[in-house]
């Protein structure tokens, strides 16, 4: 209490009527801070579930920092490796109504959203000729095991349009054998382009431009070729530097949850309870 | 601003505060239509909470800045007395029993997974230094307020009005009479006012803290607050209609259509249309608390609660007859309680080998996944038994042994 009325005090005291405290910091200072801690480059894209919500409203201190503890706690009892959209990974996860009460599927990666404990990706595989696609929570306690089989990059960071594509790129073996990434290499990056199935698709590919599909406008319908002019293409937004602020992550965050990340670590270390690792990347390793 | 601090202060037989209200009541309440969905415009006859900004601007010199210091240290320093906990305990609670609430923050919304594999999705709440402002008894709450004729003597017998604050804030922001109920309490100047009925039997003390613990895990819970403000909104959103087709109609799609034609051809008052959508006083009742960490006081309560994140939401214990707190404690928890609840503490250190320093002092519903246990595996007995019998097969006479 005496506390808080001195500090509400301190707007007597000086000029300044802002709080110091809260003020972000310098730029200079936070990249300090990030060599310091080795911060990994790529922590946005191998740890999509550690960054904020795009949603501002949603961002709350401690409410990020209890759902962070969980997620640790989470990833101390699972190894969740590290992978990326587009590259091939294996799930376990045990289903009460199985006969060997687990269930494992392999696919290609195609998606990866929502930040968290609300973290799901999406793996995708054609089975009998027949496209598949199961959403996972990351941090379902049901999942038994997430392997990597193939780490790899594609040419898009959101794969939804194999829906529309030939079978063929995406059919997976289920016997695949795990490929190994040498250490401290490069994540190398699948340039495949896709062949779209003809039209209609289940979106308008042709607008996105997206890099892997070969081709989109030619596929396209006459119908939405001539809608184009009247459609909202959205070249701008590239140049939107506000809005990638707001839906990007800042490294001041990442530095922060990096620091969280390697405390919980540690900690765990020290106690004697595992000797796992949780902050790791293919690509920065030694 | 100084000056409206110190007479704050000294001039304890100042006028009071509640008669104040219930003079200005009676001049001005007929003016104003209260009660309706929502209202936007501040209550006529309470005093401003927030003192007027020019009042701050005034620029101050050291003699002064340090005697307003002194002012604000002494208004707090009654708070930590001690109070008489000899009540205070976990015991059975009766029906007609009504126990206070705490006035908490909306932090969020995640999710959790139960023992069996189910996804809940909970909302995040946080109770912010909750302390009982006052206690007002049912006459004196009937002799005030209009409010208090028609809730203090209800069927449910006398009820005692105790108003919750929570969220500490810097005392120059507000206005004498709305600091001198706090001073009154002898406890720092709360942001959120919050009023519960109670029953004689669950009389909290004024000035007590209120902690999270007075909700049990398992208990059911009801939630109050104001829905997120839509403000203007037409049919579609506000009402769910269904619109008018996307072809071969032009700007109608989202119209509501015609109105009024049938029967005596005129619009009857509450007809559904487009307008301010939100930011209503919404009860939902009947949520579960499923977990509650005691270290960061948050509550986590199974379902959605109305109101944006950041809002203020009361809760209070769920009054549905199935749904009510059988033990609990009363009037509220109090530190020394926290003795009784060792054994499960026990069963937790047992279970788990993770040392208690690196955890969150938390209390979780049985059937709710911890993450610090490993991967759900099931067994045979966790698969869905079969409804009937099965009907391809034909039926055989069991064999009695």
């Amino acid at each position: 209490m005496l506390r808080r009325s001195l500090g509400s005090l301190r707007s007597f005291s000086s000029k300044c009527k802002s709080e110091p405290q809260t003020a972000s910091k310098s730029s200079n200072t936070i990249r300090k801070e990030a060599n310091l801690v080795g911060h990994i480059a790529a922590f946005p894209e191998i740890y999509p579930d550690f960054l904020q919500s795009p949603v501002w409203n949603r961002r709350n201190a401690l409410k990020e920092e209890l759902e962070r503890r969980d997620m640790l706690e989470r990833r101390m009892n699972i190894d969740i490796p590290e992978f990326y959209v587009g590259s091939i990974v294996a799930v376990t996860s045990s289903d009460s109504n199985l006969g060997a009460k687990e269930h494992r599927f392999v696919g290609i990666c195609i998606r990866r959203e929502k930040e968290g404990l609300h973290h799901q990706f999406t793996l995708r595989n054609t089975i009998e000729g027949i496209g598949v696609e199961i959403m996972y929570d990351l941090y379902n306690p049901t999942i038994k095991k997430i392997e990597t089989l193939k780490l790899e990059k594609r040419l898009d960071s959101d794969l939804s349009y194999l829906i529309d594509a030939l079978p063929e790129y995406s059919t997976f073996d289920f016997h695949m054998e795990p490929l190994a990434h040498p250490a401290g290499t490069p994540i190398p990056i699948n340039e495949t382009k896709v062949k779209l199935k003809p039209a209609p698709w289940t979106r308008r590919w042709e607008i996105f431009g997206c890099a892997g599909i070969e081709d989109s406008w030619s596929g396209a319908t006459p119908w939405f070729k001539r809608k184009l002019q009247k459609t909202k293409v959205n070249d701008y937004e590239k140049y939107d530097l506000v809005a990638a602020y707001r839906e990007g992550s800042t490294l001041e965050h990442e530095v922060a949850v990096q620091k969280q990340i390697q405390k919980f670590e540690n900690e765990r270390h020290a106690a004697g309870l595992t000797r796992r690792r949780i902050l790791r990347s293919a690509a920065a390793a030694k | 601003m100084l000056r409206s601090l110190v007479t704050g202060i000294s001039s304890s037989p100042a006028p009071e505060w509640a008669a104040n209200r219930l003079l200005v009541a009676t001049c001005i309440s007929n003016t104003q239509q209260r009660g309706r969905r929502r209202t936007l415009t501040p209550v006529p006859w309470l005093p401003p909470i927030n003192e007027p900004a020019h009042s701050n601007s005034v620029p101050l010199n050291d003699t002064t800045k340090k005697l307003l210091e002194k002012v604000i240290e002494r208004e707090g320093t009654r708070f930590g007395e001690e109070l008489d906990n000899s009540k205070a305990a976990i015991t059975d609670i009766g029906e007609s029993t009504r126990r206070v609430g705490l006035v908490v923050r909306k932090i969020g919304m995640l999710p959790q997974w139960t023992t069996n594999g189910t996804r809940i999705l909970c909302t995040v709440l946080e109770v912010v230094e909750n302390n009982v402002v006052s206690v007002t008894s049912p006459e004196d709450w009937y002799k005030m307020s209009a409010i208090g004729k028609r809730k203090a003597f209800n069927r449910n017998g006398p009820m005692w009005k105790v108003t919750v604050g929570s969220i500490n804030d810097d005392p120059t922001k507000y206005s004498v009479g709305y600091r001198r109920q706090f001073n009154r309490a002898g406890i720092p100047i709360k942001q959120k006012l919050g009023c519960f009925l109670v029953t004689e039997d669950a009389l909290p003390q004024t000035g007590q803290s209120l902690d999270a613990r007075h909700f049990v895990v398992g208990q059911y819970i009801t939630a109050t607050g104001k829905t997120i403000d839509w403000g203007f909104q037409g049919g579609m959103h506000r009402w769910g209609m269904r619109g008018q087709p996307t072809r071969r109609t032009t700007k109608s799609h989202r119209r509501i259509g015609s109105v009024g034609s049938v029967g005596d051809a005129r619009i009857w008052p509450g007809k559904r249309m487009p307008g301010h959508m939100g930011y209503e006083w919404v009860t939902v009742s009947g949520l579960e608390v499923i977990r509650i960490n005691n270290d960061k006081q948050v509550i986590y309560v199974k379902g959605s609660v109305p109101g944006d994140i950041g809002e203020t939401i009361l809760l209070k214990d769920c009054v549905q007859e199935e749904k009510k707190l059988k033990k609990g404690p009363l009037p509220t928890w109090i530190p020394s309680l926290e003795t009784i609840s060792e054994e499960s503490e026990e069963e937790a250190a047992a279970e788990g080998t993770i040392p208690k320093e690196l955890l969150h002092n938390e209390t979780f519903s049985p059937k709710i996944f911890r993450f610090t246990s490993p991967s759900i595996v099931f067994t045979d007995a966790d698969a869905k038994r079969a409804a009937g019998r099965d009907k391809t097969k034909a039926k055989i006479a069991k064999v009695k042994k």
